[in-house]
């Protein structure tokens, strides 16, 4: 999984980020992440947005990943009724844009 | 900056207007708001506009000179649209108030609009996640139920807020707007219907969600020396703060409270020189029920993570200590979206005139919070009878 991480101040990222909102002089740079982390919260989504409506209803994660930052993800995998907070998980892929996670356990 | 008033206020009712359109509902609105000012329309000296999706759902942008020119207001003043989400007529309105304040103009008319209910639900839909970070969050497939949902979530791992203290909200604003004329719902409903409603995005369920709805809601503003000269019950503006927080869920650090909010009341309070304790009455943004429980905190009505215990005590009932959406707020008396931040400040306005249909018992102080999308915007605003 790749980040962002500022070659000034050190602050990371996950990408999409265009500047590094916390100094003046520095430049993004691509890191490599774990791609560890565990469930900060989810939702399960029934009534989904335009163009989802055949994935419906699916699992939103978001995760704290052990680097200390979020990001928004879906579940890989089969469907889960049984996500808590705090279930440890690892990423899978990111295709088109959207980050898919797979809950460990 | 010198002291602004209100001097009048109008609106539609919200809800379902099948035969009216932007324009129609915009001119009702402001119209009267005049016609409560005794004012006469050439004396408006500007006109803000606050809307949110009229492009996307009516096909229709350009709403300020065009409701301009259908209310007649004095050819030539300048019309402008404000967008924010959920914030837009706030936003205006703050706008109206600073240029009042700092002397540019001494009366500005405010008008807040929304269409929805002629658009599709996934028409609709799509224009309430146009508001969300589509490079992000919107393409990931979260929506507005699930961005509060997520919140939900950590605010009852971390608190121990529960499902029926969210209910309770819902159950108390449906039963405060049965007496508002211009609530979209006028029927009460139980904590079990609320309950066994169905899911919408865990845990929200159906009651947990804010209806859509079209309406219109208009303001006049006018300096402080001039206002005895339209109304016998002018209504200051004691504060005003507009504050950015986050556009996404996975870019604040924790997901129990909404920054801007936070930021924004501590600015109004200052500005004011009052604090919550002084509040007598607020109308805020409970999009959602969950929104409603941290609303209430971040605006420091009470502890972090009490919000929910407070709910059910029956604090926030329009009897209570701190009588939250007496007016049925977004949960009941509806979410046109545009339209909302002038709703509330009509809403508040009244109750400070003692001429409200759920009158809290001497209102002196009222307070309005706006929150637009993910809290990307938020307005707080405070009011105070002379």
């Amino acid at each position: 999984m790749e980040g962002l991480r500022c070659d000034n101040c050190g602050k990371l990222y996950v990408p999409p980020k265009y500047l590094c909102t916390e100094c003046d002089n520095g430049k993004l740079r691509i890191v490599k992440l774990s791609g560890k982390g565990e469930v900060f919260s989810h939702t399960t989504i029934r009534v989904p947005p335009l163009g989802l409506e055949d994935q419906s209803p699916y699992e939103l994660l978001l995760v704290r990943l052990d680097e200390g930052i979020n990001i928004t993800t879906r579940i890989s995998g089969k469907k889960r009724e049984d996500i808590r907070i705090g279930d440890k998980v690892c990423f899978e892929k990111k295709e088109e844009g959207v980050y898919f996670f797979q809950v460990m356990s | 900056m010198r002291r602004v008033s209100i001097i009048g206020i109008g609106t539609t009712p919200f809800g379902l207007l099948e035969n009216k359109g932007l324009k129609e509902m915009g001119v009702i609105a402001s119209w009267e708001a005049i016609r409560d000012a005794n004012l006469s329309r050439d004396k408006i000296q500007a006109f803000y506009v606050g809307n949110f999706n009229s492009g996307m759902l009516e096909r229709q942008e350009t709403l300020a000179p065009l409701i301009a020119s259908n209310l007649g207001l004095k050819r030539g003043i300048p019309c402008t649209k404000v967008e924010g989400a959920c914030c837009s007529s706030s936003i205006a309105f703050r706008e109206a108030f600073l240029l009042i304040g700092s002397g540019v103009y001494d009366i500005v008319l405010v008008c807040g609009v929304e269409k929805m209910t002629s658009a599709s639900r996934a028409l609709f839909t799509a224009g309430l996640s146009s508001a969300l970070d589509k490079e992000t969050e919107g393409i990931a497939g979260l929506t507005f139920p699930g961005f509060f949902a997520m919140l939900a979530n950590r605010h009852m791992h971390t608190y121990g807020t529960t499902i029926e203290q969210m209910a309770m909200v819902a159950r108390k604003n449906r039963k405060n707007s049965v007496v508002n004329p211009r609530a979209r719902f006028r029927n009460s409903v139980t904590l079990e219907e609320i309950l066994n409603s169905r899911l919408i995005t865990d845990p929200l369920k159906l009651y947990d969600c804010c209806p859509v709805a079209d309406g219109a809601a208009a303001v006049v503003l006018c300096a402080a020396e001039m206002s005895e000269e339209f109304t016998d019950q002018p209504i200051d503006v004691l504060g005003s703060a507009q504050a950015f927080g986050y556009s996404t869920l996975y870019e604040m650090n924790d997901a129990v409270s909404l920054p801007a909010t936070i930021i924004a009341a501590k600015q109004a309070y200052e500005m004011g020189k009052i604090g919550p304790e002084d509040i007598d009455l607020i109308e805020l943004h409970d999009c959602f029920t969950i929104a409603e429980i941290i609303d209430s905190e971040d605006l420091g009505f009470f502890a972090k993570g009490e919000g929910g215990r407070a709910v059910e005590a029956g604090l926030t009932e329009v009897g209570g200590e701190i009588p939250i959406n007496p007016s049925g707020g977004l949960l009941s008396k509806g979410h046109p979206v545009g339209a909302t931040g002038c709703g509330q400040i009509y809403e508040v306005v009244k109750q400070l005139r003692g001429d409200h249909e759920n009158q809290v018992e001497d209102a002196e102080v009222g307070l309005t919070h706006n929150a637009g999308g993910t809290g990307a915007v938020v307005t707080v605003h405070i009011l105070k009878k002379r």
